[in-house]
């Protein structure tokens, strides 16, 4: 090798050659030496903790960044986080939010909100920031119990109404199988779903061949309709299902008597938010279908807020 | 061949093993090995009915269909050798108290086994893969030896065992490692047959391919390969004066290893599996249909879970790098390019040299291409295209003895400056994979490289966790603390005979119970874990709403980054 190089240019082309790959074997080394001391440990963890119990208040937002280090956060706040703020829809309804970081990551929560403080807790970056929050004046997963809930046949429009029964015991944490409503072949339950990998509260509609399921909540009070727009979100539950290779989800949201009505198509992927400015109290009504109705499991969360 | 290269092949083998071996005790046992153990235990049932049948005046037991059925049927959508060895370790080395464990083997034994108790069952059982990997070891330091030298071996040897992922399979009792050394060894055996000639070579290279293929059926495809490579190797014999070129030709094509493997690889695979002796078209059509139609499992990679093909391409190159130590890479992307400008002079001089590049660029690219193809089933990660380590390790050792030879050349170094750098280098070169290895251990499958960042880094980058549930073990000690006696246990991904094996082994208490699967397992327990991988998120949320809280007693981590959650009932 080298023939035609000069004997310097050699030298130096194997001693950069030899040093480029000590180099390296140092750094994998040095890497493999420093890298497991440079975690968070428990006494971080705890001590950042700390720091957000001293001045947490009703309404503050606990998010991690990065994700995979949510159950780390859980284990010394898990009590301040509920699945409710767990499995938010998003963050607008939160006053204030704590951001635990790790790695320089930042929460898509967080973007563009101005800091109120920060510190540092070995690792661990905390950093508080101020939020606009929006007032939510009826919660339609909260209130899923109250709903009226029946299914017809696609092909019958509106009549041959069939209702569907709760049973069970109420949403809550239970030790047997939870409470829902029970249609024909199907259970309307409020979980923690999965959709899109991500916890969400919210209510899980299996779509049934040939049906239509309805949800209809009938009885939102007066003043939760004044200046509150109808926020919903909606996604495919359950990456099994999601596996199956069926269609979309058809859903149509209404608001009425007569006020507004958007239908969306609900692929596998996302979580889909749509809105709806109610002129005027009345009902809100979902109706779920699907084409092919195989594994598709629909998971909606809808709030009205202002 | 030098006298000390056998010794120090055998020294190489003993330590790799016995390092496999003691690291093995702090590693939790897999899904599959779960049911490897079952199998082991029935082929074993096989073998002492059969003696016992020969002792008996029965000496057709041995091929009595009921009692192949009754033994073999288990888990046969797998090849038996590698269960056959783990079950015959077994029986040969447990400490038993098999009477008093009832309802933890798949057979009912009234009396304790007469073994030579030397090992505990899982050791027992992972014995055979732990001394194959210390075998490749070996071969790899022998064959790097007689191609390039014994520095060129000793580094390669190292290189072959020091790397997270293949050291974490190599301590188990499955099929994985097996299969890479085993591929290796008739890759071996077939240079050997093709250079030297010799008869023992071909009988090697035929025995080697049916063991392999009775290991797993990644061999199949190598017979393909190694033509490929025997055309390339033999291409002289074209130039052969005074035969006429279709003779010369047919020359080049049937080459000797291939009568041997065709003769002897079949019987030594049949003889290894009496399920296939009766029944055998069926029972083999249906086997390679199983693997055919495998089904798609979940695998995170960049972020986003993959369980439906096309997969990504670039999906085994890029594992590949972020797990495999940066040092052994460099090294062999030293040797590829320090390879590659000698061989305009191999290719000028025309001699047949048994092409060992050639063999070795195709034994690191043939498992990557064929995993890589985006229709393969998705079902598993690196593991798949693990018979690339030795072939890798092998360029790895090349490119360390040609850079010191070079270097030795450059700066006029007396012979022993020259000795004392190829030490030192060999030394200084071989601790960061080492080091590596020692970082990720026990859970190998969350460790990433420097390149990703380590294990951080990879989660970070969205790679995938872990798989097969074995990292529950880490969560053992808690639990035979603080569960109430008689919990009841939602063990999520972990199987049922994986923890009954922790349990003989003494590793977690017997008293607690497998509440069973999906949600009703979730909902009847007492205590919850969930394994993390992107897929299973869904599992930790059913456990928030029976148990009303998202809080867990305890997280268990590699590096800082959640490996196992454990919930409590409150």
């Amino acid at each position: 090798m080298g023939s035609v190089r000069t004997p310097g240019s050699h030298r130096l082309l194997a001693a950069l050659t030899l040093a480029a790959v000590l180099a390296i074997a140092a750094w994998e080394a040095g890497l493999a030496l420093v890298g497991p001391r440079r975690v968070a440990g428990p006494q971080h963890w705890h001590a950042a903790a700390q720091a957000v119990r001293a001045s947490f208040l009703p309404g503050d937002l606990i998010v991690v960044a990065p994700e995979w280090a949510s159950p780390l956060v859980r284990r010394h706040l898990g009590d301040l986080m509920p699945a409710s703020m767990v499995g938010r829809p998003d963050a607008a309804r939160y006053a204030r939010i704590w951001e635990l970081s790790l790695r320089g990551a930042q929460a898509p929560e967080t973007a563009g909100l101005p800091v109120e403080g920060s510190s540092q807790h070995g690792p661990i970056r905390l950093t508080r920031y101020r939020n606009r929050p929006v007032q939510v004046t009826f919660d339609l997963v909260d209130a899923f119990v109250q709903a009226r809930v029946f299914q017809h046949p696609l092909a019958g429009g509106a009549d041959g109404e069939m209702p569907c029964w709760w049973g069970g015991p109420p949403p809550g944490p239970t030790r047997g199988e939870a409470g829902g409503f029970y249609c024909r072949g199907s259970k309307i339950e409020r979980r923690v779903m999965e959709i899109d990998y991500q916890p969400r509260l919210g209510v899980v509609v299996p779509a049934e061949p040939a049906l239509r399921t309805v949800i209809q909540y009938e009885s939102i009070p007066a003043a939760a309709w004044q200046g509150a727009q109808l926020v919903a979100w909606f996604g495919l539950h359950d990456y099994y299902a999601r596996k199956t290779d069926s269609g979309p989800v058809d859903v149509v949201v209404e608001v009425g008597p007569g006020q507004d009505r958007v239908s969306v198509s609900v692929p596998p992927q996302g979580w889909h938010r749509v809105k709806l400015r109610p002129r005027s109290p009345g009902w809100v009504r979902i109706e779920v279908s699907a084409r092919d109705a195989r594994a598709r499991l629909l998971g909606f969360a809808a709030e009205l807020r202002r | 061949m030098h006298r000390c290269h056998l010794p120090l092949a055998l020294l190489l083998t003993v330590a790799t093993t016995t390092a496999l071996l003691l690291a093995g005790r702090h590693q939790g046992f897999t899904r599959d090995e779960g049911y490897y153990f079952q199998a082991a235990e029935m082929h074993v049932a096989y073998y002492e009915e059969a003696l016992a049948g020969f002792a008996s005046g029965k000496p057709w037991t041995f091929v009595d269909r009921r009692v192949i059925d009754r033994w073999f049927s288990y888990n046969s959508e797998h090849p038996p050798l590698m269960k056959t060895l783990f079950g015959l370790s077994w029986r040969l080395l447990h400490r038993c108290r098999c009477p008093e464990e009832r309802g933890l083997h798949p057979i009912a034994y009234l009396r304790r086994h007469r073994t030579l108790g030397l090992l505990s069952q899982g050791e027992a059982m992972r014995l055979p893969a732990a001394g194959l990997a210390g075998i490749l070891v070996g071969a790899v330091y022998l064959l790097g030896a007689r191609m390039f030298g014994r520095g060129a071996g000793l580094v390669a040897a190292a290189l072959t065992i020091l790397a997270p992922r293949h050291f974490f399979h190599a301590q188990l009792a499955c099929f994985d490692a097996p299969i890479a050394a085993m591929m290796f060894l008739t890759t071996a055996a077939y240079y050997m047959a093709q250079t030297t000639g010799r008869r023992r070579w071909l009988v090697a290279t035929g025995v080697l391919a049916g063991l392999s293929i009775a290991t797993k059926h990644n061999a199949y495809f190598l017979p393909f390969v190694l033509l490929l490579h025997s055309l390339w190797a033999r291409r002289h014999l074209l130039k052969a004066k005074d035969v006429p070129r279709w003779r010369a030709a047919l020359r080049v094509v049937l080459a000797p290893w291939i009568g041997a493997m065709a003769l002897l690889s079949v019987p030594v695979y049949l003889l290894t599996w009496p399920w296939l002796w009766h029944d055998t078209l069926r029972r083999f059509a249906a086997y390679v249909a199983f693997h055919l139609h495998h089904v798609h499992y979940n695998i995170e990679y960049l972020g986003q879970n993959y369980n439906r093909p096309p997969f990504p391409w670039h999906y085994v190159p890029v594992v590949t790098l972020l797990t495999t130590p940066v040092t052994t890479m460099v090294l062999a992307l030293v040797g590829a390019v320090l390879g590659l400008a000698g061989l305009r002079r191999s290719w000028a001089q025309g001699k047949p040299d048994g092409a060992p590049g050639l063999l070795i660029a195709l034994g690191v690219l043939w498992p990557m291409l064929l995993i890589a193809r985006p229709g393969t089933p998705i079902f598993g990660a690196e593991k798949h295209w693990l018979p690339f380590m030795p072939f890798l390790a092998l360029a790895a050792g090349f490119g360390y003895t040609r850079l010191w030879q070079w270097c030795s050349a450059a700066f006029a170094l007396s012979p022993r400056q020259r000795q004392l750098l190829g030490g030192v280098l060999a030394g200084v070169l071989i601790v960061p994979p080492l080091l590596e290895v020692r970082r990720s251990h026990p859970y190998g499958l969350s460790h990433y490289n420097a390149l990703a960042g380590g294990p951080q880094g990879g989660a970070d980058l969205g790679m995938n966790r872990q798989f097969w549930g074995y990292a529950v073990r880490g969560l053992f000690p808690y639990l035979n603390r603080h569960a109430p006696p008689g919990a009841g246990i939602y063990w999520h991904d972990a199987n049922l005979y994986q923890i009954q094996m922790s349990m003989k082994d003494g590793l977690l208490r017997r008293d607690l119970r497998d509440t069973g699967l999906e949600e009703p397992g979730v909902r009847a327990s007492d205590m919850a874990l969930v394994i993390h991988e992107k897929h299973f998120n869904k599992y930790e949320y059913w456990i928030w709403d029976a148990y009303g809280t998202t809080r867990p007693d305890e997280v268990l981590t590699h590096e800082g980054v959640p490996v196992v959650t454990l919930y409590s009932r409150r």
